[in-house]
């Protein structure tokens, strides 16, 4: 069922399913555990990626190594006096995706959707939507499910490691669950989630894994921001029925593709891109050297 | 019909862990874990050779504290592995920190040798990623698992039946076994046994082993909590 987007559609409109219970009695069958048991699995997820999204909001969180943090006090606060052009349900989730991830860099406690490193995005997406129009946490728990199934099917066609695939395989992948998910929350039909998941990842290809001094910070937070800003234009796009010519399962192949000719130094090894500039070098070199 | 993984959703949306990455943080934990399971008890000293990776981004991702933290037994996603260094001076724990070149082996390799009162263990190991890690080296012999199951080392002389005997007291103990590896050492006098089993042995099926004449060395690890 999770070989392709296009089964996971037909299926639900065969048996008139919804794309999260499938998840769920799919879930069923392969744990041998009751629905109960599974969604309150969910549940204590969404605990944790609340916790997450707020705590950086709170007060600054700063990084192991110094080279990032902050950022999500800074913009939560800012928010408070200033009208942001994104408007202010996605200004709020741009804040809490730097938030989970600051936390993620200040060994704090996190959940990997679907990495460490992109775990800013779907938690921001669905808890600011859940703010903005009021969704109760079954919703959300419903909407996780949808995103760990669309999660399902781009590991089943490519992969969601940067290391593998670059970034695009990384906080794209997020960004593309984050925004399906928010489709199916939002009332849009199952063929809309995927539209919504085919035109995010598309406009996330090729993006390359360049952390500086193989870090999971510089530019990983400011790239779970991007990636809810991504989520949020194909959300807005699918919901209006806007469809991807190159069909979702395509995308996700093409991401594969491009994942595998990119070159090894753009794929979470630090040697190029941004961790290859003179300034990546050398913050790389005083993390290494002052504290090695 | 395109080939499809075994998953669970709560692959995609998880692990619970902290940052900042799964394989410098969640899997030190793991070999932190698993150094103090061959020790048996709690360690008073730890020497921590880092190699590749582990050694060059250690402090930066803070795989340091993360692989303390496994020494002192906290879980992957207990947010006092931040602070494991305190911890390790409230608990006596002395710690070093080296970086090695350990040859030909993977980038995230980390070896350590620890002490309690009256015990020593060496372990090496690496994480691979995701969380998944492989210990490859026990107490100087070449071994191979990697905590998904409730693992049995069992280190004896080379002796017709030592596997028999072993799988007797696994089965009289209703373990079912998921893997077992056995090789012959040191010009055949010496067999290494490595059995991963799904549930954890009981104290008296290990009692039974350590009890069989063949056997220099036992130690039961459990299964890594993910
Ligand atoms: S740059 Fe690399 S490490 Fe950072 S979020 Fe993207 S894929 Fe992850």
């Amino acid at each position: 069922m999770f070989a392709s987007l296009q089964e996971l559609v037909k299926e639900s409109e065969k048996t008139d399913k919804s794309l999260a219970s499938m998840v769920i009695e799919t879930e069923m069958v392969t744990s041998g555990k009751a629905e109960v048991d599974i969604r309150l699995q969910m549940q204590k997820r969404l605990e944790i990626m609340k916790e997450s999204a707020q705590k950086a909001l709170d007060k600054p969180v700063r990084s192991i190594s110094g080279i990032s943090g902050g950022s999500a006090h800074k913009l939560w606060h800012w928010l408070d006096k200033n009208e942001a052009i994104t408007g202010s349900v996605m200004s709020r989730a741009l804040a809490r995706a730097l938030s989970v991830n600051e936390v993620n860099a200040g060994m704090g406690c996190i959940v990997a959707t679907p990495t460490a490193g992109s775990a800013g995005i779907l938690p921001a997406t669905l808890i600011t939507l859940q703010e903005s129009h009021h969704f109760s946490d079954d919703e959300i728990v419903d909407a996780l499910f949808v995103a760990s199934g669309i999660g399902m099917v781009i590991v089943n066609r490519a992969n969601v490691s940067g290391a593998m695939g670059g970034c695009q395989a990384e906080t794209g992948s997020a960004a593309a669950m984050a925004a399906g998910a928010s489709v199916a929350l939002l009332g849009g039909s199952p063929r809309q989630s995927m539209q919504a998941v085919g035109i995010t990842l598309k406009n996330m290809l090729g993006l390359v894994c360049d952390p500086v001094a193989g870090l999971v910070e510089v530019p990983c937070v400011k790239r779970n921001a991007a990636g809810v800003a991504q989520a949020f234009v194909a959300i807005d796009l699918a919901l209006a029925g806007i469809e991807s010519i190159i069909p979702p399962d395509e995308v996700i192949d093409a991401m594969a593709h491009i994942g595998k000719v990119m070159d090894k130094n753009l794929k979470e090894t630090g040697l190029g891109g941004l961790a290859a500039t003179p300034t990546g070098k050398k913050l790389a070199e005083n993390i290494w050297n002052e504290r090695g | 019909m395109r080939e499809t993984k075994e998953m669970s959703a709560f692959d995609i949306i998880g692990p619970i862990m902290i940052g900042p990455s799964s394989s410098h943080t969640a899997g030190a934990v793991f070999l932190g874990q698993i150094a103090r399971a061959v020790l048996g008890q709690k360690p008073i000293r730890v020497e921590i050779n880092l190699h590749g990776s582990f050694a060059k981004t250690a402090k930066g991702h803070g795989t340091d504290k993360a692989l303390i933290g496994g020494l002192l037994n906290l879980s992957a996603n207990n947010e006092r592995i931040k602070k494991s260094f305190g911890l390790a001076k409230e608990e006596g724990l002395n710690y070093q920190f080296n970086t090695v070149d350990l040859g030909d082996v993977h980038p995230n390799s980390v070896q350590f040798s620890l002490w309690s009162e009256d015990k020593e263990a060496h372990v090496m190991g690496a994480s691979l990623g995701g969380g998944a890690i492989e210990i490859n080296n026990v107490q100087g012999r070449q071994v191979k698992f990697n905590g998904d199951y409730a693992t049995l080392l069992i280190f004896g002389k080379n002796q017709p039946g030592t596997t028999n005997d072993v799988t007797g007291a696994l089965v009289s103990n209703k373990i079912n076994i998921a893997y077992m590896r056995v090789e012959r050492l040191r010009h055949h006098k010496e067999a290494v046994m490595v059995f991963e089993t799904d549930e954890p042995i009981p104290e008296r099926g290990t009692k039974a082993i350590r009890a069989l004449s063949w056997v220099e060395w036992v130690c039961q690890i459990d299964k890594i909590k993910r």
